[in-house]
């Protein structure tokens, strides 16, 4: 029994991301004959108060002009990849009402299966665009990573489990791409530190849980010395997939990531699910 | 949804939580644990010469008295529904059983659960505990109320919807259970109160989702004057709705889960089976 992905909605604003975006989107929509959402925000101009009034005029329609001019480069470019590999997509073009086009990417992600974002590990700063997100729409993120490499078969993937309703959020959400990889391990480390759970051996209810969908999953458990978070992105350095819940503490609609969260996404040795 | 665990903490209501799992499994083909926690003594502080502290382990025995009975009455419902199964019993430390059900839960696909509705002795108590249950699993759960004399089904399935996080994550993890779904409604109350989110045609980007699943959606606005929980409530027995799919809002207030008020409200009534998801 599948449990199909029939909707992937593709964030397009940055073009860098576009290649891996869309060959990741390609690969999960070959599987389960998805139809794929190409998205473009077009944000709305931010008037900055100053001293002396407002910040110096802005020219709106000049910069409307401007992403407007972008996008359709990017529509092009869409429509070219959907009717060359012969999927099935729709080009979605919107104004965001704010400057943050997150919040336009949460309102139409939450009509789809799974959301597929970009991320440039070079950027340390946008953590808050993505952990905003994930917050907030209830759906699984994937995060790819802006790498060389273009093939992103699924041959293992690694569950970070602690027991947490986060990380049950993940990996439940996670079944569609598990069943994708040939192999699936449910990893804990320092399982005699962690207060929810239990078990002999922790996450081996999980793994039969995910057996039952027909995934090849084993749990693992480890000590370390490291951090929690070193070990996993060590972990992460041999698999094609990371799967792990997102902590996030909301302080006054600044959402902040926890401590493991905000380092995979700095380092992103592979691609990455997020669920929360 | 695979993996079904009934939690048979509440010992009077066995044959509903088993039959809401047994329907569920057999849709799916799945695997039913029955999960049966024995809760330890509660301690009662105050202050004795002596200095030892009473223990109550009443309850304790109440749960160890029923043991045999209840795992006798699964395993030959089980049997003889011919679905896969596993009988789970845990001695735990604490007397509340919040946290067993939650360690056990979180590696479940779903969580079927009994609830006494409206006139029980325990409501607002019983309403606490799923509340802890429902914002702390991270898996979708299942509250089924008293079944005098009907029988469970999941023919006709409301959705509260509003285009919030939380009813999202509800329509999504119902979607197993709506496949098999014969009428399936997606109420919006006053959607012309929301006009930014509900736009001109209230819950049509959520139906064309669903209907990529193979799931036809009839879309309903429910206008109502006063409290959006009695809208809901009004339609559930107007339409005869046999489960209402809808999310819970919680807030977490120092380790005490507290639900939001239209969640609340309708769990103290339950006025069906309820599933609800966070």
């Amino acid at each position: 029994m599948t449990r199909p992905i029939k909707t992937i909605l593709v964030s397009l604003n940055n073009s860098q991301f576009f290649e891996n975006n869309m060959a990741m989107a390609m690969q999960i929509a070959r599987q389960y004959d998805s139809h794929i959402i190409g998205l473009y925000v077009v944000p709305s101009a931010i008037v900055y108060a100053a001293p002396y009034g407002y910040g110096g005029p802005i020219n709106f329609t000049e910069m409307n002009r401007f992403y407007r001019g972008k996008a359709s480069g990017v529509e092009d470019e869409f429509n070219d990849f959907i009717r060359r590999e012969s999927l099935e997509g729709e080009w979605r073009l919107v104004n965001s009402l704010g400057h943050f086009i997150g919040d336009a990417i949460i309102e139409h992600g939450r009509e789809a299966d799974l959301i597929i974002l970009g991320d440039d590990n070079s950027i340390k700063t946008d953590l808050q665009f993505e952990s905003h997100i994930v917050q907030d729409t209830g759906r699984p993120v994937l995060i790819v990573p802006n790498t060389t490499r273009k093939d992103f078969r699924f041959k293992k993937a690694i569950i970070g489990w602690d027991g947490s309703r986060e990380a049950a959020r993940a990996a439940f959400d996670a079944v569609p791409l598990l069943q994708m990889s040939q192999k699936t391990e449910v990893t804990c480390f320092n399982a005699h530190k962690e207060r929810e759970i239990s078990g002999d051996v922790p996450g081996s209810e999980l793994a039969s849980s995910l057996a039952r969908y027909d995934i090849n999953a084993e749990a693992i458990c480890e000590k370390t010395r490291k951090s929690i978070s070193q070990a996993l992105m060590d972990r992460a350095e041999t698999g094609d997939l990371l799967v792990i819940g997102a902590y996030g503490h909301s302080r006054l609609r600044e959402d902040i990531f926890g401590g493991v969260t905000n380092k995979t996404l700095t380092e992103m040795p592979c691609p990455v699910l997020m669920s929360n | 949804m695979k993996t079904i665990l009934a939690s048979l903490a509440h010992l009077d209501r066995m044959d509903e939580t088993l039959d809401a799992a047994i329907h569920i499994a057999r849709q799916n083909d799945g695997h039913v644990i029955g999960y049966y926690p024995i809760p330890g003594p509660s301690i009662i502080v105050y202050a004795t010469p002596g200095g030892d502290f009473p223990v109550d382990d009443s309850v304790k025995r109440l749960y160890e008295k029923h043991l045999p009975e209840a795992k006798e009455k699964f395993e030959d419902r089980m049997r003889r529904s011919g679905i896969k199964y596993e009988w789970r019993q845990e001695e735990r430390f604490e007397p509340r059983l919040t946290k067993a059900i939650l360690e056990h839960g979180r590696e479940a696909d779903i969580i079927v659960m009994a609830h006494d509705g409206p006139g029980s002795k325990y409501a607002s108590d019983e309403v606490s505990f799923i509340a802890d249950v429902v914002l702390g699993a991270g898996r979708p759960v299942l509250v089924v109320p008293p079944a005098n004399g009907k029988v469970f089904k999941a023919d006709k399935i409301a959705i509260g919807w509003n285009a919030s996080r939380e009813s999202c994550r509800a329509a999504f993890d119902a979607l197993p259970i709506l496949e098999k779904a014969s009428d399936v409604i997606l109420a919006w109350v006053n959607p012309e109160k929301n006009p930014g989110k509900a736009g001109k045609l209230p819950g049509a980007e959520l139906a064309a989702a669903l209907a990529r699943h193979d799931v036809s959606v009839t879309v309903k606005g429910v206008s109502n004057r006063n409290r959006t929980s009695k809208a809901i409530m009004n339609m559930v027995t107007e339409d005869d709705i046999d489960l209402l799919v809808i999310g819970a809002y919680g807030h977490s207030r120092l380790r005490q889960q507290i639900l939001g008020g239209v969640t609340e409200h309708i769990l103290k009534n339950l006025p069906c089976p309820v599933l609800l998801s966070n």
